[in-house]
Order: C-alpha cells, then sequence, then structure tokens
C-alpha cells in the first residue's frame, strides 16, 4: 500500500508538470558525501551519502507545488524516499497546503521542544525539519501575525498495509504567532500519536507503545539593546501514561569583532547559548527526538559518529548548549558548539570547520568528545563534502 | 622683478585652479546640501525591482551570489538565486530583519547586532544593502571640493550624521559626478576618523528619463585585507509597481 499511495502521490506531481511550461521547470539540490571515525574502545569507521534533489516550478498565483525527494546511500544500497511533496493552494488571506511538507515553528532556538515537527539543529548546522504528512491551514491576521492550523497523518509513512489504519490516528497542531517591531511571540499547542520504544530485561528494543503527547507552550525572541535574547516555556503530556511536566528554556545570541576598530572590519565572533529544563525531569529532550511524529523523519541520515553523543546527552534534564564561531575569512567558519548536562554530568564538545571551496562545493569537518562522570569517554572526527547545484 | 611676477600668477594660477577656486565658485552655484538632493532624486528608490550578482572575494578565492530585490521605502525584499543559498530570503520592514529558510519554510527575527555583519559572507554589511533612507535625512554635507575621477568631474562633499539620526556611519567622504548627480566614490569613516570602506563606482548606466544610477560597485573593508565584493547590476526597474503585499512578513509565510 506504501507504494500505491506514492504511485498516487507521484500522479498528482505529475499532473501539475503536464501542465506546466515545461521549459520552466529547473532542478536544483545538493550532494552530500560523509565519512567518520568513531573511537569508543574499538575504533569504527562509517561512510554515507546522500542527495536532494528540487525541482523549482515557475511561480504560480494560486497553485503552489513542491517536490524534493532524496536518495540515501545505506550500508552500500541507495534508498529513494520523498521529502517534502506538496501541493500549496494560495488565497489572499493565507493558504492551504495538502502533503508532505516542512512545518517549523521555529523562534531562532537551537534545540525547539515546541516544533510541530520537533526540528534540532545539527549542532552547527541547518536545522533539521522533517516531513509532515497532512494538511496545513495558514490563516493571515495582518501585519505578520498569523494563525496556523495543521492535520497530520503520521501512519502513513509507516509500513503497514493497511490504509485505513495508516489514516487511523491524527496529530493536530495550532500556532498563533504574534510578531511586532522588534520581537515575535508566538502561541503553540500539538496533539500527536507517538509510539514510545519499550525495552526488554536485557535493555534491547523489544516492542513499541502507542500513546498521545500535548505539549501547549509560548516562545519569544526579542532584542535587549545588542543582545538577541529567546525562549520558551512549554507544558508536556502524556495521554496514557500520565506523565507530565513544564519546560523552560532561555537563550541568547551576540556578536562582537576581535580585531578590527570600533566595531568594524577583524573577525566577526558569534555567541549563541541556551539553556533548557523539564522542571519534574518525566521528560528529556533526547527521547522526544527520537518519537517519530510526522511520517517523514525516516529523511534523516547521519553518520554514526553524529548520532552517538547526541542522544547520549539529550537524555538528561538540564542542558546547556554554547555556539560559538568565527569567521577565519569570507569563505570560512571555525566553531565550536558545547552541551552540557547536569543529571550525568555528561558534556560533549563538538569543534567543526565549514569552507565554501568554491564551483558550489562546501567542505565540513567536525570532531567531538565526549565524556561523563562514569569516565566513559569516546571521540570521533567526521569529514563531509557537499555539492550545491 | 620679473621673477615675482612669474612666481606670484603661478601661486595665483594654482589657487585658482584648486580647491580654494572652486569652492568659492561651486558655492555660488549649488550647496552641498543641494547637490546632495540631486543625488538622493537620482538614487533613493521609491519602488523598485532589481536583478544582481554579488562576487565576493578574499585572498584569491571567489565566490558568487544572485539574487534580486524589491524595494519600497525604508521596506525591501531580497531573495538569493544562487545554488548554495536559493530561496534564502531578507525582510526588512523599517529597523527589523527577518530571514526566511527555504528548507524549514520558516522565518526568523534577526536580532539587531547582526545588522553591521557582512551580509551573507561579503564586503557589504547587511546596513549597506539595506539602508533606505535618503542620505539628505541622514547627514549634514559641507562641500570639499572638486576632484577628477575616471576622468569625470566630481564634486567632493563631506557627510556628518546627525546627532538625532541613527546611521550606518559617522562619517562619509563622497564624490558625485557633477554632471549625472550620482555617487561615483564613498570613503566611509567611524567616529574615531578612521577609514573603513571604500566603495567604488566601476560603471553607471542612464535610465529612462535621463537618470543615472550605478550598476556596478566594488566595495572594499579597509580593515580585511585582499578582501572586496563587487555588485553587479543585472537589471533595475525604476517606479516598478510593488503590491503593498508584496515586502510583508505575510509575503513568506
Amino acid at each position: 500500500m506504501k507504494l500505491k499511495i506514492k504511485i498516487a502521490l507521484y500522479l498528482l506531481i505529475l499532473c501539475v508538470l503536464l501542465t506546466t511550461k515545461a521549459e520552466a521547470i529547473e532542478i536544483g539540490g545538493k550532494i552530500e558525501m560523509d565519512s567518520g571515525l568513531l573511537y569508543d574502545n574499538d575504533l569504527k569507521a562509517d561512510f554515507s551519502g546522500r542527495g536532494e534533489f528540487e525541482l523549482y516550478f515557475p511561480q504560480s498565483a494560486t497553485v503552489e507545488p513542491r517536490l524534493v525527494w532524496q536518495l540515501d546511500l545505506v550500508g552500500g544500497a541507495l534508498e529513494t524516499d520523498l521529502r517534502y511533496m506538496y501541493l500549496r493552494r494560495r488565497r489572499e488571506n493565507g493558504h492551504f497546503t495538502m502533503g508532505r511538507q516542512p512545518v517549523s515553528w521555529s523562534y531562532g532556538a537551537m534545540i525547539n521542544l515546541l516544533d510541530y515537527g520537533l526540528g534540532i539543529e545539527d549542532l552547527g548546522e541547518e536545522t533539521i525539519t522533517p516531513g509532515i504528512d497532512g494538511l496545513r491551514w495558514h490563516r493571515s491576521l495582518g501585519g505578520g501575525r498569523n494563525l496556523q492550523l495543521i492535520t497530520s497523518f503520521p501512519g502513513l509513512g509507516s509500513e503497514s498495509e493497511d490504509l485505513a489504519s495508516k489514516l487511523d490516528e491524527l496529530g493536530y497542531g495550532l500556532r498563533l504567532r504574534l510578531p511586532g517591531s522588534g520581537y515575535d511571540l508566538s502561541f503553540n499547542l500539538s496533539y500527536q500519536p507517538i509510539k514510545i520504544n519499550k525495552v526488554d530485561e536485557n535493555g534491547n528494543d523489544s516492542d513499541f507503545e502507542d500513546d498521545n503527547l500535548v505539549r501547549a507552550g509560548m516562545t519569544y525572541n526579542r532584542d535587549i539593546g545588542d543582545l538577541g535574547s529567546y525562549g520558551s516555556v512549554g507544558y508536556f503530556h502524556q495521554q496514557n501514561t500520565q506523565e507530565d511536566d513544564f519546560m523552560l528554556q532561555l537563550g541568547i545570541d551576540y556578536s562582537w569583532i576581535v580585531g578590527g576598530y570600533n566595531g568594524y572590519g577583524g573577525r566577526q565572533v558569534l555567541l549563541q547559548a541556551e539553556y533548557f529544563r523539564f522542571l519534574q525531569q518525566n521528560f528529556n529532550a533526547g527521547q522526544l527526538a527520537a518519537l517519530q511524529i510526522g511520517g517523514g523523519e525516516a529523511e534523516r541520515n547521519t553518520t554514526e559518529v553524529d548520532a552517538t553523543e547526541e542522544f547520549n546527552i539529550f537524555g538528561g534534564g538540564d542542558l546547556l548548549t554554547v555556539n560559538l564561531v568565527t569567521s577565519l575569512d569570507y569563505f570560512t567558519d571555525l566553531g565550536v558548539v558545547m552541551m552540557m548536562e547536569t543529571e550525568e554530568q555528561q558534556a560533549v564538545l563538538v569543534p567543526y570547520y565549514i569552507s565554501d571551496l568554491g564551483g558550489g562545493l562546501e567542505l565540513r569537518v567536525d570532531s567531538r568528545v565526549y565524556g561523563n562522570r562514569e569516565g566513559d569517554f569516546n571521540s570521533g572526527i567526521a569529514a563531509g563534502l557537499t555539492y550545491y547545484f | 622683478m620679473m621673477k615675482k611676477v612669474v612666481f606670484t600668477l603661478l601661486i595665483l594660477s594654482l589657487f585658482l585652479v584648486s580647491g580654494g577656486y572652486s569652492n568659492c565658485v561651486l558655492a555660488a552655484e549649488l550647496t552641498a546640501e543641494e547637490i546632495m538632493e540631486r543625488v538622493d532624486e537620482n538614487e533613493y528608490l521609491e519602488s523598485a525591482r532589481m536583478e544582481a550578482k554579488m562576487i565576493i572575494e578574499d585572498r584569491g578565492r571567489e565566490t558568487i551570489k544572485e539574487m534580486y530585490s524589491y524595494t519600497k521605502g525604508e521596506n525591501s525584499l531580497s531573495e538569493f538565486t544562487n545554488p548554495r543559498d536559493r530561496g534564502t530570503r531578507y525582510l526588512k520592514l523599517g529597523d527589523d530583519l527577518w530571514m526566511y529558510f527555504p528548507a524549514a519554510e520558516d522565518l526568523v527575527s534577526i536580532s539587531g547586532h547582526m545588522m553591521r555583519e557582512g551580509m551573507m559572507g561579503s564586503d557589504f554589511s547587511y546596513e549597506d544593502i539595506m539602508e533606505s533612507q535618503r542620505l539628505t535625512e541622514l547627514y549634514n554635507f559641507e562641500l570639499q571640493g572638486e576632484e577628477v575621477i575616471n576622468g569625470r568631474d566630481t564634486y567632493v562633499v563631506s557627510a556628518v550624521a546627525r546627532e538625532d539620526k541613527d546611521a550606518s556611519y559617522y562619517q562619509r567622504k563622497i564624490w558625485i559626478d557633477q554632471e549625472r548627480f550620482v555617487i561615483l566614490k564613498e570613503e566611509y569613516f567611524s567616529t574615531g576618523g578612521r577609514l573603513l570602506k571604500v566603495m567604488e563606482v566601476k560603471e553607471v548606466k542612464e535610465f529612462p528619463g535621463q537618470r543615472w544610477f550605478p550598476v556596478e560597485v566594488v566595495m572594499n573593508n579597509k580593515l580585511k585585507a585582499e578582501s572586496k565584493t563587487t555588485l553587479q547590476i543585472k537589471e533595475l526597474d525604476f517606479d516598478y509597481d510593488i503590491p503593498e503585499s508584496k515586502i510583508s512578513l505575510e509575503t513568506l509565510e
């Protein structure tokens, strides 16, 4: 059935293509190759490749299609999947979108636990926004204020053969965004079916348990003089287990010039730091990030080096994340991300180097050093080359 | 005696062709304020659409950014079209700057401290690119003289930011084409008088209505060695009819 749904969606896009001027369609995207070495008692090597392709359709005043698909090189085999595929109908006071789409409720934070798609910035890289299979209605309220309503079908991406069961569970989201001069304020509410990974006595994954997660919160972003500040407060509730918790997040960003003269020239240094805490420690970011809530999460491809420490450290209750980055020249950034968690006293240090090599090529090298109070330690280095076209 | 007369004539002629004479004559013709009003008439974009290319060079390396932008008064919308940044948009609404991320289809408010940073890693800051007020609203001017730049006669005007205005640079030295009233060169200074950047116009073009506008500009950050950014305007439509809703947060959502 999954194949049938895909075929139906491809046909939908094909209809759009056939009714569009073929000469105006462009293709673009990127091809990435990553390799990594991880040391965790023994040395592991890792390699992954990924291609992302997007068709750029001519602008239309009423209907906007978007088609992004990707190829992943996993264990020597190529897999293809849709990242985004939707049709958007624009009206004077908003739009309606149907299909697999990005739903991002960002406000500048590196870790956004109130995002409908639970986007988490990939340590100094772009935010990973999972595709949401669903319907979204965006209503403009004037002056940049708007209301979004979402219904998602997370089961569409599952392997189940039964369409009815795929459409059985629905997620709902609502966001009221109220930007103004010098600030951005949002109220977010979401209700989503989730699958919780059960673990047997031996600590192995055994089965999934269904539940529903409710998240309600407020996010803000505001300048205080030259200092950028942002934050969020949220309430999380898991329906079946009756677990709940409050989350508090505070963040700042600031940039200054080292060298140069009186704020000009020299080398720009950008600092972003944020702290969050679940007050009762019933939830954590790692648990939330691992949830399959949108239907399109499988698109995330990461090396083992990337994945290992990230989810360990997100498992704690308090988390301080600092990103410090400077430009070595117009083409090269050198930065370091530090993450510190208090419950198990874990820390991850991720120095990274990104360089625009010209001709659409970008080089990225990062290394990771992880340690905790138990004396566990691992480290790794990864390098990636991306070609944009 | 003859030598004294010749020497006096020489001094007098040098004075006549120098700034002293020029100042007297120019002051009688146009004041610095009037010159800058003519420049604003020419270069201020009331409502325009532009397609441009930005070539960033630093120590032998080069990268190219392409974009188009809509400007209406103090608001503007720019979208990048080169592969690396395709779909990235900047929206300036008054003093607020928003950035749109195409992958996530979401926009985030950019903190005020970023406005002096190089836009997309170039020698142009966000302030340089998005400066949208008339220079006559931001600065007081003084006519300093005249010089020849690339074979064109220019007025040389110094500009000092008005105390009540939040100008990008405290002080500027501006070379203005005497015939076309278009800026051919600018030097930007800090409050302490230090030279920060130099902008040179490499090409100007006449548009309908005998309006001249710079179409190739090189910005050089003097505090960064060996770097420069060239902005080439490929297409420019003055008085472009931009719908009210085009430059708005709604457009990006």
